[in-house]
């Protein structure tokens, strides 16, 4: 019973390589037309989560549903619909630009061959030059290329600006608002460069220790995560505050990281010796708080 | 501060300080969120924030121009939301432990900077 | 989905065509060089040829295509296409089989240059010297040193095929030239230690000894000779035919790994 408003769609998703169990129950909905960033810290999974998406490893308990398609079962129609760009591929360097372009064509029956010319003229790609001959830059461009010259309605990308400067990172992503959010078409993408994506995603999900444990539109985020720094009287015990992300206690002042910045403000200003300061923050304060923050209390 | 939030000071500073003027047209939301880069859903709200608040104004098929604002809105409006800003300030000073009149001095060197059509304000 | 297959041919081809060349060479090389210096004779130089160092070549060509890929790491790219691993290791096996099959009739042709060369005087050896001849054996095949050697390339050849097949899919496991080479070395080994047993007058030992695919070339010389088709046409659904049928299997795809 998969919502059809949702491009993607995990369900109970678990894995285990070994003994190490990598996804351990694994919830997730993707909107269509939306751009959801996946987060977390390297080696928590989203590699593992991504590949089991597209059909090409399989989970130990679960489903995933991608475009309707079951990924267990009909692994290769689904690749055939859905965009992906892996991270970090390695292509095969003796062929040409062109030559790959055309080679990659054979496998997918939606390629558009005119859009795949246009793509490779705006990124700038010689045709004839040799695949092992480009930089890191036009690599990931060429990977982007592939991934999208088939007109897919989902794109998968799996850390597509890593090891790029500045520079190009900005390209690729203009590359993914302007070829893939024009069209209403769905891109989920891993990344840990988060001041990045920021800009650019939709909804955001967390993934760590196995598990979701934040998924939300940015905006809400933005809205309800917080830090609230305040001088507490003395003596003050912290109050139960659900949704602690974050307790820092230093020199008579507290730094508390919340989920609920109104309720949290409302519980401490009673203790508060003086002005309660409720300060926004940004995705890479956010993300640290929900994987690293520290929530035990103590009295500093 | 939210993206676009950041957006619309951005696009505000531009209008203060005189570098887009009263009549002008603004990129659309495609254009914007391809040269920033940015979702196009973050442009969009943008734009309609500052078009609520009457600073934008979008035309069907035209475009989004910038209005002639003060007009617009009641000054007792704009009144109550400098004064959100302004308090908010004011706490951050006193936990940075910046005296008044240092407070002070800032506001005037910002008031400074648009007369003089400055752009660089990071 | 042929444009699939012909497309993966295409790659293939273009990844191997030089080594390609270079065993074709070397391979019809040895072959001519040994019938026109005659070292040995002919039949016994067509056994080894076919023999050791036919398997020799078998080795190179099964532990090249999936190990290296891996080991570039172009293979996971590979796989990331909508091609499944059936249909990637089904058209390298195309690509190894038409390189063997090609090597092997070019060293033929190459062999049989030679013997002409030599005026077709090449004797084959005399029955009632070490290796034993029954009256009853394929007698022509004895003295005519070109007819021999067809029949030895012939035989060979799908004899290298068979085992060709069987350690290519054995071998897709490995994740590098190395392992695989290794791996490829002591799989052919133990193939090897099988067959003395055709000598042993043990029925049960014989037959599991005929099932190992290199039999029928030492089978060749010998009174087994009229059986000889038949179990050529075995080996080909035991060795070729049901592990290519089964390659898409989950359990297979499983052992190949990711």
């Amino acid at each position: 019973m998969s919502n059809p408003m949702n491009a993607i769609q995990v369900e109970s998703l678990r894995k285990n390589f070994g003994r190490q169990e990598i996804l351990r129950g694994v919830n997730l909905d993707v909107p269509a037309g939306s751009i959801f960033g996946f987060l977390g810290l390297n080696g928590a999974g989203k590699t593992t989560l991504i590949r089991m998406l597209l059909g090409l490893l399989r989970p130990d308990a679960g489903r995933c549903v991608v475009d309707g398609i079951d990924s267990a079962t009909k692994a290769l129609e689904l690749r055939r619909r859905v965009g992906y760009m892996a991270e970090n591929q390695t292509m095969y360097g003796w062929m040409r630009v062109g030559q790959l372009i055309e080679w990659v064509s054979r496998f997918y029956p939606s390629w558009d061959s005119t859009l795949a010319e246009t793509l490779r003229q705006q990124m700038r790609l010689d045709a004839a030059q040799k695949v092992g001959a480009l930089s890191k830059g036009q690599t990931s461009h060429l990977a982007l290329l592939l991934a999208l010259a088939h007109r897919p309605n989902i794109v998968i990308l799996d850390d597509p600006t890593l090891g790029l400067d500045p520079i190009a990172r900005r390209d690729l992503l203009r590359d993914v608002i302007s070829q893939l959010q024009d069209r209403g078409a769905t891109v989920f993408f891993s990344s840990h460069l988060l001041y990045e994506i920021e800009p650019i995603c939709d909804r955001i999900a967390i993934l760590h220790e196995g598990q979701i444990i934040k998924c939300a539109p940015v905006d809400e985020l933005r809205e309800t995560v917080k830090r609230i720094v305040l001088k507490p009287t003395e003596g003050a015990r912290v109050p139960e505050i659900p949704g602690l992300l974050d307790f820092q206690a230093q020199d008579g002042q507290w730094s508390l990281t919340v989920e609920h910045a109104e309720e949290a403000r409302r519980a401490l200003t009673p203790i508060s010796r003086g002005e309660v300061l409720v300060t926004g923050l940004n995705l890479d304060e956010i993300f640290e708080a929900h994987v690293i923050g520290r929530r035990e209390v103590s009295r500093g | 501060m939210p993206v676009y939030r950041q957006i619309v000071d951005q696009i505000r500073y531009q209008i203060a300080s005189g570098t887009v003027r009263a009549g002008d047209r603004l990129p659309s939301v495609r254009e914007l969120a391809r040269r920033l880069p940015a979702n196009q859903n973050t442009v969009l709200k943008a734009y309609e924030l500052l078009t609520h608040e009457g600073l934008l104004s979008r035309r069907q098929g035209d475009g989004t121009f910038v209005t002639d604002m003060p007009s617009a809105i009641k000054k007792s409006e704009r009144l109550k939301k400098i004064s959100a800003t302004l308090a908010h300030a004011a706490a951050q000073a006193v936990h940075f432990e910046i005296s008044p009149e240092e407070l002070r001095t800032l506001l005037d060197q910002q008031i400074a900077k648009l007369s003089r059509g400055d752009r660089a304000h990071e | 989905m042929a444009d699939v297959f012909r497309a993966l041919l295409r790659k293939e081809w273009h990844e191997q065509r030089w080594r390609f060349f270079l065993g074709l060479i070397v391979f019809s090389g040895l072959v001519a060089g040994m019938l026109r210096a005659q070292l040995v004779p002919s039949n016994e130089a067509a056994v080894l040829l076919y023999g050791p160092v036919g398997l020799v070549f078998v080795i190179f060509l099964a532990a090249g295509p999936v190990a290296a890929e891996r080991a570039d790491r172009t293979w996971e790219f590979l796989m990331a296409q909508p091609v499944s691993r059936a249909e990637v290791l089904r058209a390298k096996w195309t690509m190894g089989v038409m390189q063997l099959a090609v090597t092997m009739l070019v060293g033929a042709v190459a062999g049989l240059l030679a013997i002409w060369s030599r005026g077709f005087r090449i004797m084959p050896k005399v029955p009632g010297s070490s290796t034993e001849f029954s009256a009853e054996s394929a007698a022509w095949l004895v003295t005519h040193p070109a007819l021999s050697l067809c029949a030895f390339a012939a035989v060979g050849t799908i004899a290298l095929v068979c085992w060709f097949t069987s350690l290519f899919l054995l071998l897709a496991r490995a994740r590098n030239g190395f392992a695989a080479a290794l791996g490829g070395v002591l799989l052919t080994i133990a193939l090897l230690l099988w067959l003395p047993q055709l000598g042993s007058g043990n029925k049960a030992l014989l037959v599991v000894a005929a099932l190992n695919p290199l039999s029928p070339l030492f089978l060749l010389s010998s009174w087994r000779a009229v059986f000889l088709p038949a179990l050529l046409l075995i080996h080909i659904v035991l060795w070729v035919v049901l592990p290519l049928r089964y390659v898409g299997r989950r359990r297979i795809e499983k052992w190949i790994g990711a």
